[in-house]
């Protein structure tokens, strides 16, 4: 079961190694795959549960999401919170919300609370994973209703991830 | 009480600049001194009778040159971590009390941990070209069970292979290689009398005994520096479980509920 999982992550493992040693002789290259294969073995037997995701289709599709939030949406996030601190008087309404999810991948939920997170303006505080939610600090809740808020902060977020993970 | 909050501050930073300057701090000597001269020119010289193939020279000075104070300073560790096994070794694991984390702690500890552990190993087994080597690398690597045990428990690190005695093995292991390859140049001497010295790296004058500083093959070219590797990955070993084996131990007082409690 642990096969693929222990495969990806010696050859990312021996990537890491090669990539921090900054070297990439022969030697080099025998020493990462022999050293990633040993603490794949040890660490990351289930990392990979269901094989059957692994596809060029998602890694693409996880390439595509990661330039479009590290330039388009981060930006818009960016420039929400600077709206905020140069609007005069101050009146933005911090607020802790519930968001709801409904993907199921362990992966899938990693990655919307990271997206979520990372983006100004929005912190996620806890996840709820039993009824599905996130509560997350919002330095301007323009509104408290769940799907409001969902469709506002996270839907973006969910769309995507849920291609790549689900 | 609003003044003394300005004056405190104040008058510690007058009595810092005070002691700098009276120090000649302010404006240092930009010589080195001989003893640095000789040791940033001599050991990275590959020419030089006095050097140890080695561009780190920190790793040079602490494992060529000075050796035998760096091997009872391992010891002292080895001691230390000893003495605070026994005196929590009554450590019962009856109701631990844990906080189940969430799925992010969880899955990006689990992920982080392997990724932790092969930077470790490469700061480790590059100790004797670049800053870092086996005490820099176990520490590094104690970062990745650290972490597995605060996201799910103590008992997690016995699922990847963790157990006491298992580690206690490999860190006496790690103490040995290091205390050998210090006394092998005296047994080497004794031996074939010919003159070599304790922690002896590679060949000095007036003493035949070298360990193996360059493998050259057609294919790779591998730089062992002598001796320097060895002690380094023997270190590695010895940090690595010593301070895995601490904080296991201390990690299972704190889920008791805090230690002494």
């Amino acid at each position: 079961m642990g096969r693929a999982s222990i495969a990806v992550f010696t050859l990312i493992l021996a990537l890491i190694y090669l990539i921090y040693t900054g070297s990439y002789g022969v030697l080099e290259v025998m020493i990462a795959l022999i050293a990633g294969l040993g603490v794949a073995l040890l660490l990351a037997t289930d990392l990979v549960r269901d094989p059957g995701k692994l596809s060029i289709t998602r890694f693409s599709r996880a390439v595509g999401y990661l330039l479009k939030y590290f330039t388009i949406i981060e930006a818009q996030a960016h420039w929400g919170v600077v709206k905020l601190i140069l609007k005069p008087g101050a009146s933005y309404k911090p607020a802790i919300v519930r968001i709801p999810y409904e993907v199921s991948s362990e992966y899938s939920i990693v990655s919307i609370a990271n997206s979520i997170t990372n983006t100004p303006g929005t912190v996620v505080v806890d996840v709820d994973e039993d009824k599905k939610f996130f509560y997350v600090h919002w330095i301007n809740a323009t509104t408290l209703k769940d799907q409001e808020v969902r469709r506002i902060v996270s839907e973006v977020f969910e769309k995507e991830i849920s291609k790549i993970f689900e | 009480m609003r003044r003394a909050e300005v004056l405190i501050p104040f008058a510690i930073g007058l009595g810092l600049f005070a002691l700098t300057y009276s120090l000649g701090l302010l404006n240092p000597v930009r010589e080195l001194t001989s003893l640095a001269r000789t040791y940033l020119t001599i050991i990275p010289d590959k020419t030089s009778t006095y050097t140890s193939m080695s561009f780190e020279v920190v790793t040079a000075v602490i494992w060529d040159q000075r050796g035998f104070d760096t091997f009872f300073e391992t010891s002292v560790l080895f001691l230390a971590i000893i003495a605070s096994l026994s005196l929590i070794s009554k450590t019962e694991l009856r109701n631990i009390f844990y906080y189940p984390s969430t799925p992010i702690v969880r899955l990006v500890s689990r992920v982080l941990a392997p990724v932790i552990i092969i930077v470790s190993l490469s700061v480790a087994i590059h100790g004797h070209v670049t800053p870092g080597g086996g005490f820099q690398g176990g520490s590094v690597f104690v970062v990745a069970p650290l972490i597995i045990m605060l996201a799910f428990s103590s008992q997690r690190l016995g699922t990847h292979g963790f157990r006491s005695e298992r580690f206690l093995l490999l860190r006496a292991l790690g103490v040995s290689i290091i205390g050998l390859a210090g006394l092998l140049p005296i047994l080497y001497s004794n031996a074939l009398s010919v003159n070599a010295y304790l922690f002896q790296n590679l060949s000095k004058p007036g003493s035949g005994f070298s360990y193996p500083a360059l493998i050259d093959t057609p294919l790779f070219k591998m730089l062992l520096s002598g001796s320097l590797i060895i002690y380094n990955i023997a270190e590695y070993l010895a940090v690595l479980t010593g301070f895995t084996i601490a904080l296991y131990y201390l990690t299972i007082e704190f889920e008791k509920g805090g230690v002494g409690g």
